[in-house]
């Protein structure tokens, strides 16, 4: 259960680590690399294909290519996407921040709204508003994000002209204050599409471990103490009841996190996501293993944050 | 009223479902004076607890009290409270000690902060709190109180947060303390540190104690007065001279040559709680230094109370659960240093009749199916001829024809039980640990079964371990009894 | 009380006529179109048809009848769907009783290796592969999205398969010395089954969203054969005023999950308390 930080750490590390062999095996091994079958054109002589091989170091055993691979993996060098004409690295980079704000915002709403909500309901379980915001929780987990993200596109931009269809600016558009302005009016309607799944999926969580919290022995011993029933619900009943939230959640929330590609694709965001749809659709294998190693360590660090939290919110985990 | 004015009066105390109307308890009446101490003994179930959380007014929301119902606490009516009334009185006035040290205190909070927050919500000054729960943790003996109270729950024993739970039932020194089962947990020693505290507080301040406990001898020593419950209603109330339960030893034990079948030497379990909230690190001895023999075609009884460790003893020789310490031998081998392989091979010779056998049977499986089980597994016999030998062995345990072919839940208790010997008879085991055959049986039946047993026995030279709570029913087979008591074995008995 | 559990058990009737409906449909669907899902029947004068007589559903951009496209994309999506299904659960219950009755370290080893797979966001898995294959057929794509998916069903095994161990049965049969592979198959499996249901039901309502999400791509199964994913790209930045071809999928993926999850809820609490 507490496994400790230091092995959580070794565990991210294996994954991060599969993630890289995944990757080097999809360059190296997946058919349709342009550079290969450009190579392999019949038109080319053996002494220029071998000679073509050996530049790039594709001539040497595999493992040394392995080698060769994670070190350049070390040093930030994610290799050149042919199909933007530069770095790997350097379109990451462009890339990474808009979906930092993307993913930052709507994760921190989902988890306000998520826990706020679920620790409501669950905590007046016998109400009648309580069991439907629970069953409108199920309602909305049951719509896959990209028809949420569809649906938001058809109707509030496109039918009604509230919003924006895509983008994360206008181009040439207003600057200053008005440019801030018209910036968090391009980010409404994708971080409604991410946060609202999310956020359903904490309410639920939230709304059966405070329902089951109600009854624990320390609820009734702090009861039997005095203490005054607000205090019981914020300092003992939900603290306790953060604890399965955190722990299920971090797991859900990386399964959640998945919607990026498919929303940013929609929305036209251009983000990680955007990078990752377009470097598939043009077989540019350097570009997706490069986004898919980003998003892995991102799915690391987010998996320990979650980690931490926990140990925050449940001291038997700590020494462990 | 009387002139000592009373600390408390209970009349009339009726608690009931709001559903079906069921009720808990039934017309309870009593009266405390101050400082007095009054037991309350009964049967789990016979309604102690209950009233005990209906005088806290801590019932749960599907139960209620009728409106006939009376509580005073010293001249303050309590019955009419509304809730945030109610919280002005709990704690302060009246506390109260749960049962499960496991569970009753928060695990996201450090012991000290609980128990000062106790002393906060009443209005006492944090240093003052603080203070006294100090004070108090030194007093009830708690090693190094400064260091404890910045512990939490979980790095604690379960006499340590039974403690802590004390201390925060007196910390405003309240006119009624009630300690539902508060010293089970505790080795005798600390139970009478504990005891004595409370006499203490008794003595300095007058609170009133109400001590609710199935240990007797606690109470007989403790107590001005014992209430007895039995189905929600007090059936006795009187001054203590109760007795302690003895054990009574039966027949002499017969003379036997040779090493003996089984040896239990100095076993120690322990038992870690599996709780709701997660919980790893508490463990609780069940059994503390056991030691006991079986010799060929003999069987021994193993007697005490409920939560005296007996099930653990028997799953620690079946190696159903983990050993702490001690050695268990059948014969010459010791079955604690078995790997995988042999420990499979030796449960032939080591048979089971768990305390509910019927739920032990697998309940998608036929009767004849679960019997023959044992001898396909042994390798004793195969397909039809572990069938035929099956139908056989139901025979002998007085199981109609039809019983074979049908799953387990199509029979009465009664006959599961049957089914339940003659899947434990069929690997033809040296031993058989039968663990509260009877105890989910009717009296009739009861009979029937132990007649069925002493006779299989017999007929068998099979040596048992029978383990009861019914002193009648060991006596009826056994030629020795063990008595066990909070883990520990009493003298084995042999007159 | 009373009311509420009334009205629960109307909702687990609803969807489970749903998902029969579904399936009926699917498995059906030649024989109750008119038309072949692909034919594009004239993309100058039937193009955008509204629901009418002829076409129940109108028609999409290409003259397609949407009856027929929806009933053929059911057939795709609930076929890889359930077969998705078949593999994660198969796969996943192995791991998970394997784990249960193993030696502690394998159980460690097993239980840890889950955890790391299960920490990879499932679409990145997904699109890797994807990548690497080009265009994936009927039945790859299902064992994908099943060896993508088993890992949930890995665990809850594995915390269900300890909880059953100490139950009397169970230990009856080991004290009996019954070996583990018997156990397994004979004690164990059979009275996993409501878990397995309750897993399988989840993990259907995990397969169809991500099969008709990566369809909805370009990535799963592509146009002209339908899914119900695909259905929705076609209709992809089309005005509202051609609502048909939105709404019936839309309706049909929303109500296929919701039924699904509510299945699994009912299940769950009908079995597993």
């Amino acid at each position: 259960m507490g496994a400790s930080l230091l092995g959580r750490l070794a565990q991210g590390a294996l994954v991060v680590l599969f993630v890289v062999a995944t990757c080097f095996a999809l360059i190296r091994l997946a058919p349709g690399d342009p550079f290969f079958r450009a190579l392999d054109e019949a038109s080319v002589p053996a002494e220029v294909r071998a000679a073509q091989l050996a530049r790039f170091g594709y001539d040497r055993p595999i493992p040394e290519q392995f080698a060769r691979y994670l070190g350049n993996v070390v040093r930030g060098d994610l290799g050149w996407s042919h199909s933007r004409g530069q770095p790997v690295a350097q379109a990451i980079a462009t890339a990474l921040p808009a979906t930092l704000l993307l993913v930052g915002t709507a994760g921190l709403l989902a988890f306000v709204v998520g826990v706020s909500l679920g620790a409501w309901s669950g905590w007046h379980a016998d109400r009648p508003i309580a069991r439907g915001i629970d069953r409108g929780a199920m309602l909305l987990l049951s719509i896959p994000d990209y028809l949420l993200a569809l649906l938001a596109v058809m109707g509030p931009a496109l039918a009604w002209g509230l919003f924006p269809v895509g983008g994360a600016r206008t181009e040439f558009g207003p600057t200053g204050l008005l440019g801030l302005v018209d910036r968090l009016h391009h980010l409404v309607l994708p971080v409604l599409a991410l946060a609202l799944p999310i956020a359903a999926v904490v309410t639920r969580l939230q709304h059966a471990a405070m329902r089951d919290v109600r009854d624990a022995a320390f609820i009734r011993t702090a009861r039997a103490n005095g203490v005054p029933e607000r205090r019981i619900r914020w300092r003992h009943a939900l603290r306790n009841a953060l604890v399965p939230v955190l722990s299920y959640g971090g797991v859900q929330v990386a399964a959640a996190l998945s919607g990026v590609v498919v929303i940013e694709r929609i929305f036209a965001w251009p983000g990680m996501g955007r990078l990752l749809y377009d470097g598939v659709l043009s077989r540019d294998y350097p570009l997706i293993a490069g986004g898919v190693l980003v998003a892995a360590i991102g799915t690391v660090l987010g998996t320990m944050v979650a980690d931490l939290a926990i140990r925050w919110a449940d001291p038997r985990q700590r020494n462990a | 009223m009387s002139t000592p004015h009373p600390a408390l009066r209970v009349r009339d105390l009726t608690v009931r479902a709001r559903t079906t109307g069921a009720s808990l308890t039934q017309g309870v009446s009593f009266e405390a004076m101050r400082g007095e101490a009054i037991g309350i003994v009964g049967a789990s179930g016979a309604g102690k607890s209950t009233v005990a959380l209906a005088l806290m007014g801590l019932l749960s929301p599907a139960l209620e009290r009728t409106p006939t119902s009376a509580l005073w606490l010293g001249e303050t009516a309590l019955h009419d409270r509304t809730e945030r009334n109610w919280r002005t009185v709990r704690g302060r006035r009246i506390a109260m000690v749960f049962q499960e040290p496991l569970l009753a205190l928060d695990p996201t909070m450090r012991v000290g902060a609980q128990v000062i927050e106790a002393g906060t919500v009443h209005g006492l000054a944090p240093e003052e709190a603080e203070r006294r729960t100090l004070e108090l943790f030194a007093q009830l003996e708690l090693p190094e109180p400064e260091q404890v109270a910045t512990r939490y729950p979980h790095e604690l024993s379960g006499g340590m947060r039974q403690r802590v739970l004390l201390a925060m039932a007196m910390l405003h020194r309240p006119e009624v303390v009630i300690a539902d089962e508060a010293t089970t947990a505790l080795d005798p020693a600390l139970r009478r540190t504990v005891l004595d505290v409370l006499d203490a507080l008794r003595r300095e301040h007058g609170t009133t104690v109400l001590l609710i406990s199935h240990d007797h001898a606690v109470v007989a020593a403790r107590c001005d007065r014992v209430l007895t419950m039995a189905a929600g209603r007090i059936t006795s109330d009187g001054p203590t001279p109760l007795t302690p339960p003895t054990v009574r030893p039966t027949m002499a034990r017969t003379e036997q040559a040779g090493a003996p079948l089984l040896t239990v030497r100095d076993l120690v379990v322990d038992y870690t709680a599996a709780s709701v909230v997660r919980d790893t690190n508490t463990s609780t001895r069940a059994v503390e230094g056991l030691t006991l023999t079986i010799d060929r075609g003999e069987v021994v009884g193993l007697i005490g109370p409920s939560g005296s460790g007996k099930t653990s003893v028997a799953r620690a020789i079946l190696r159903l659960t983990p050993v702490t310490r001690g050695t268990i031998q059948l014969e010459t081998t010791n079955l604690l240093t078995l790997d995988a392989r042999a420990l499979r091979r030796m449960r032939r010779r080591l048979q089971w009749i768990p305390q509910d056998a019927g739920a032990a049977l697998t309940p998608h499986l036929r009767v004849d199916d679960l019997v023959a089980e044992g001898l396909e597994v042994h390798g004793l016999a195969r397909g039809g001829e572990a069938r035929c030998q099956a139908r056989a062995l139901l025979d002998e345990v007085g199981l109609p024809a039809r019983a074979a072919t049908v799953r387990p839940a199509e029979l009465s208790t009664g006959e599961r039980q049957r089914v339940a010997i003659a899947r434990a008879l069929a690997t033809r085991p040296d031993l058989l640990v039968c663990d509260e055959p009877v105890a989910n049986l009717d009296p009739s039946r009861r009979a029937q079964i132990l007649d069925l047993l002493a006779a299989l026995q017999r007929a068998r030279g099979l040596s048992i371990l029978l383990i009861s709570h019914d002193e009648s029913a060991v006596e009826r087979l056994a030629s020795r009894v063990i008595s066990m008591y909070l883990g520990r074995s009493g003298a084995p008995a042999a007159p | 009380m009373k009311e509420a559990h009334a009205s629960r058990e109307t909702g687990v009737r609803l969807a489970a006529a749903f998902l029969a409906l579904v399936g009926v449909g699917a498995l059906a669907a030649p024989w109750l179109t008119t038309h072949a899902p692909t034919a594009q029947l004239d993309p100058v004068a039937l193009a955008w048809q509204p629901p009418s007589a002829a076409h129940w559903l109108g028609t999409d951009s290409y003259s397609r009848d949407v009856w027929s496209r929806l009933l053929f994309g059911a057939r795709a999506t609930m076929g890889i769907a359930v077969l998705a299904v078949t593999v994660s659960l198969t796969f996943g219950t192995l791991v998970g009783a394997v784990a249960a009755l193993a030696p502690r370290w394998l159980d460690a080893l097993l239980m840890r290796a889950t955890d790391a797979l299960l920490a990879i966001p499932r679409l990145l898995l997904l699109l890797l592969v994807v990548a690497g294959a080009g265009t994936l057929e009927f039945a790859p794509l299902a064992i994908l999205l099943g060896s993508t998916g088993w890992m949930m069903t890995a665990r809850v095994v594995r915390q269900d398969s300890g909880r059953l161990l100490a139950t009397p049965h169970l230990e009856g049969a080991r004290a009996l010395g019954v070996p583990w592979a018997r156990l397994l198959t004979r004690h164990l499996l059979p009275s996993l089954l409501p878990t397995l249901a309750v897993a399988a039901t989840a993990a259907f309502a995990a397969a169809v969203p991500l099969e008709s999400g990566l369809s909805y791509l370009g990535l799963g199964v592509r146009t002209p054969l339908p899914s119900w994913g695909n259905l929705l790209a076609d209709a992809e930045s089309q005005p509202l005023a051609h609502w048909w071809v939105i709404v019936f999928p839309t309706v049909m993926i929303a109500g296929t999950v919701l039924a699904a999850n509510a299945l699994a809820n009912a299940m769950e609490r009908q079995w597993r308390r």
